[in-house]
């Protein structure tokens, strides 16, 4: 629909992809901010009742503009740094921090035709993306010119290079029956054969725990670690800076379960094949939509309820564990599931 | 050359320093924590303490006997029913003082409350220096309702001042106890909650064991005592050992076990708040009516000698020495804080070890700052 | 390697353990509305109010009880107790205090005043919510500022100063 507005706007294919794209991220962007801010204080009122306590509720009727004081507040509140920071590298970092995830939204099939571009490189391309998100922390840990913060940038370095190693070895495991890197053939693959987290719930496991410590959720945020390292690599931060690493740790949980959900549990479709409008159409579309929310919102609420529930590994530990019990599982996972696809491909 | 510069001259290329505290968030308090580290290994710490000192002793000096027991209130503010049973246990000693039947009594009773509400938010602040931040909220709803039971004892929740020189403050009554019974019914349900939330944790074994080990020898040359101690598999309790109230006619055990680290102090106070309990339990059968204050003069005045009373705390050996020169004020006072002790052990325990292990460490040891300075 | 499998295995169990205990209380407080916290200025906890604000007692003609017998000053820990000694109207050999400050800045309610005095002169009122907004006003001057016992006569500058001079010597 959009691709059709913006091929009447101009004829030069050029202006047409830049008008398209900007209306795209434009519209991602207002979303993803909305979702955002509904995350963070579904974040805080879950917390609130796991805690047995109720949570924000004051800000507005049940509490629901809690988070509009917030981003009011950090937005006008001054930034407060010393005089001994890399200047242009500490500006720099939060934008890297929050572009990464959010370009990769770019592949992401939300429903069906529900996507800005269908890559057929669609996964190698999210990935890429997500391993640069690693380097806006890295900048920002050594911009701060903080020891606090440089220890955080490290352990980050050192936990998101580890963990994308059995991430997408659990996903080769998935590739090989798919067979295909475009995020949306994997959901059509799904269509027909059924959802790929019933023929891999070992690769499932393992692609949703690396993809919490990805996006350094608790038990694995090391990265802030706020008992040890006061904050993390955002110590210095403060204001609409803090607030954008703020965004982008949100935005690369969404991403990380948008991600779970189209490769392991079938995108936009509904369970049992399901369907009840015929495919195509606008409701049709608008159903695929929402059972592909409500799935990334039952994995957002398992990664909340990980972090309000378990205490937080220490950096040996969490290497150990990747290379120690990842790692080999997911080898010998994707062993099985290459011995398996060949038997049944012949 | 300031204590920070003398450190940093001494500093190896490969290494660096780091400041935690006193603002930090899991230093329980202004403790200030000056650590030489190379990566995140770490070479030396050096505590930095002094940053509540307030002179207790000396203020006490220049005080009466009884207001000295609002002081010690504020020394170990989580287990100040302890710190007041200290001090009034020295006055007594000191003027022979016979203390009431039923205040003693009541002393055992209010004194475990207190040694569970204070473990109870050791084990909440050990939780959220882990990072299982629930527990911390957990451990704190808990306390709340220890806190209640001794808000309707001595009239306060934190600073007690119950615990006075021949007795206790006021009686208790019917809904004390009426609200005690309740807790003992409801709190082992919630001690078995912590353990599958948090004891029964992988993650919360991977931190806690082997982190921290401290050999008994070390304990006992750093005059360490309390559950530290005990986690090394010694059985010192000064409840059994040397008994200050009647505990020898109570039924329990001392907790000990042989983990001499994070992992075994966790153990051993996890157990200890079942003991505590169980002494709440008998010692509530035993309560019968009677006096709680003895005949008195109106101004004490005890006789010239000194006296040194120790007693468990819930940290470990509270010791009080108090000097009278006849008048109505003593002539020196001086407290052996648990904490203190404690807390020298940490560079020999935490070197060699990560820095997310300091946390943990530092955790363990339980220490409050204000029994620290004093 | 039998080990390593059940390591992970009873990891496993354990970890999903702790996750139904906050599961729990999740619903405890969406379904039971068992949340613990209260929702402060709507709600308050029923304390069994016992200790708060030294509050000073009057007899049935509204005159203090206070015999000035510096009990209660002799007894404070912060010294934060100070009154002026006059005479009771009425009765002229009994002594009465004519004003009573308590310096709530100072003052650790530690009860041993009202335990140190023997006319139940004062006494803990149950209230705990007291806030001061300036520090001046947290010298509380009880016999006068509760209308009681105002229209007593009022001492001499001289003999204030007399009386101050003799609590200064108390400590």
């Amino acid at each position: 629909m959009i691709q059709k507005f913006a091929e009447s706007l101009s004829t030069q294919p050029y202006i047409q992809s830049l008008i398209y794209g900007a209306i795209c991220s434009t519209l991602i962007l207002g979303v993803s901010a909305l979702c955002v801010m509904s995350l963070i204080f579904l974040e805080r009122k879950v917390s609130a009742w796991m805690q047995s306590r109720l949570g924000p509720n004051r800000v507005g009727p049940r509490g629901l503009l809690q988070m509009i004081a917030d981003g009011i507040k950090l937005i006008r509140k001054e930034d407060i740094v010393h005089d001994q920071i890399m200047k242009f590298l500490f500006n720099l970092a939060p934008c890297i921090a929050v572009a990464a995830p959010f370009a990769a939204f770019a592949t992401v099939p939300f429903a069906d035709g529900v996507q800005v571009v269908d890559f057929q490189l669609g996964i190698i391309y999210v990935f890429a993306l997500t391993g640069f998100s690693v380097v806006g922390i890295l900048i920002a840990g050594y911009a701060s010119v903080n020891r606090y913060s440089l220890l955080g940038a490290l352990r980050a370095t050192a936990q998101m290079i580890s963990y994308e190693i059995p991430m997408i070895i659990a996903l080769l495991g998935v590739l090989c029956f798919t067979e295909t890197l475009s995020l949306r053939e994997t959901v059509l693959y799904q269509q027909t054969h059924g959802w790929n987290i019933l023929y891999a719930p070992v690769s499932f496991i393992i692609f949703f725990i690396a993809a919490t410590a990805e996006c350094n959720r608790a038990p694995f945020d090391l990265v802030e670690a706020e008992s040890e390292l006061v904050a993390g690599f955002h110590t210095e931060y403060a204001g609409i800076k803090f607030a954008m690493f703020f965004f982008g740790e949100y935005i690369a949980m969404m991403l990380a379960c948008s991600l779970t959900v189209v490769i392991f549990m079938g995108g936009w479709l509904a369970p049992f094949g399901f369907l009840p409008f015929e495919v195509g159409s606008i409701l049709y579309t608008v159903w695929g939509l929402g059972w592909f929310a409500a799935k990334v919102a039952l994995l957002l609420f398992t990664m909340m309820w990980f972090r309000w529930t378990f205490p937080r590994l220490r950096i040996d530990q969490l290497m150990v564990f990747c290379w120690k019990v990842l790692i080999p599982i997911s080898m010998v996972n994707l062993l099985i599931m290459a011995v398996i696809s060949a038997l049944i491909k012949g | 050359m300031n204590f920070e510069e003398k450190l940093a001259s001494q500093l190896k290329p490969e290494e660096y320093l780091i400041n935690i505290g006193p603002q930090h968030p899991s230093t329980h308090g202004v403790l200030r924590l000056l650590v030489t580290l190379e990566g995140e290994i770490i070479k030396n710490v050096e505590p930095d303490i002094g940053y509540l000192h307030r002179c207790f002793e000396k203020i006490c000096e220049n005080r009466t006997y009884p207001m000295g027991i609002p002081m010690t209130d504020r020394m170990d503010y989580l287990g100040a029913m302890l710190n007041n049973l200290g001090y009034a246990l020295a006055a007594e000693k000191l003027g022979e003082i016979e203390v009431p039947v039923r205040s003693q009594w009541i002393r055992i009773i209010v004194c475990e409350l207190n040694r569970i509400a204070s473990h109870l938010l050791w084990l909440a602040a050990f939780g959220a220096d882990t990072g299982a931040l629930t527990m911390f909220m957990f451990g704190l709803r808990e306390r709340e309702l220890v806190l209640d039971i001794l808000e309707q004892a001595s009239g306060s929740r934190l600073t007690y001042g119950y615990i006075r020189i021949g007795g206790v403050a006021r009686d208790v009554d019917k809904t004390f106890i009426k609200k005690t019974n309740e807790f003992i019914k409801l709190f082992p349900a919630k001690l078995k909650e912590y353990e599958t939330l948090l004891g029964g944790n992988p993650i919360f074994h991977e931190r806690t064991k082997n982190v921290g080990t401290m050999s008994r020898e070390t304990a006992l040359s750093f005059g360490v005592t309390g559950p530290m101690l005990r986690s090394t598999g010694l059985a010192q309790d000064l409840r059994k050992n040397c008994s200050y109230l009647p505990y020898d006619q109570l039924d329990f055990e001392v907790a000990s076990n042989n983990h001499p680290d994070c992992y075994g102090r966790y153990l051993v106070r996890m157990k200890e708040m079942g003991e505590s309990l169980k002494i709440v339990e008998q010692a509530l059968e035993k309560l019968q009516d009677g006096e709680i204050m003895p005949k008195m003069k109106p101004i004490f005045k005890p006789k010239k000698g000194e006296a040194y009373v120790k007693i468990e705390a819930p940290r470990g050996q509270f010791g009080v020495y108090m000097e009278s020169d006849g008048k109505n004020k003593p002539h020196r006072v001086k407290f052996r804080a648990p904490s203190f002790s404690n807390l020298s052990v940490i560079n020999t325990i935490a070197k060699g070890g990560l820095v997310a292990d300091l946390i943990v460490i530092l955790g363990s040891i339980d220490i409050v700052l204000g029994d620290v300075d004093r | 390697m039998e080990k390593y499998f059940k390591d992970i295995f009873n990891g496993a169990i354990a970890l999903l353990q702790g996750m139904s205990i906050t599961l729990k209380t999740m619903f405890g407080v969406l379904a039971k509305d068992e949340a613990t916290t209260v929702q402060y200025p709507e709600e308050t906890l029923d304390l069994d109010h016992t200790f708060g604000y030294v509050q000073a007692q009057f007899d049935d003609d509204g005159y203090s009880n206070c015999t000035t017998c510096m009990g209660c000053i002799r007894a404070c820990p912060p010294g934060c107790i100070t009154l002026t000694r006059g005479k009771h109207p009425e009765n002229p050999k009994q002594k009465i205090a004519i004003t009573y400050t308590l310096d709530y800045a100072k003052c650790e309610f530690c009860n041993l005043c009202v335990e140190a005095c023997n006319d139940d002169a004062i006494f803990m009122a149950p209230i705990h919510e007291f806030p001061f907004f300036d520090r001046s006003k947290m010298n509380v001057e009880m016999v006068t500022d509760m209308k009681k016992g105002n229209d007593l006569k009022e001492l001499s500058d001289q003999e204030i100063k007399d009386m101050e001079a003799k609590m200064k010597r108390l400590f």
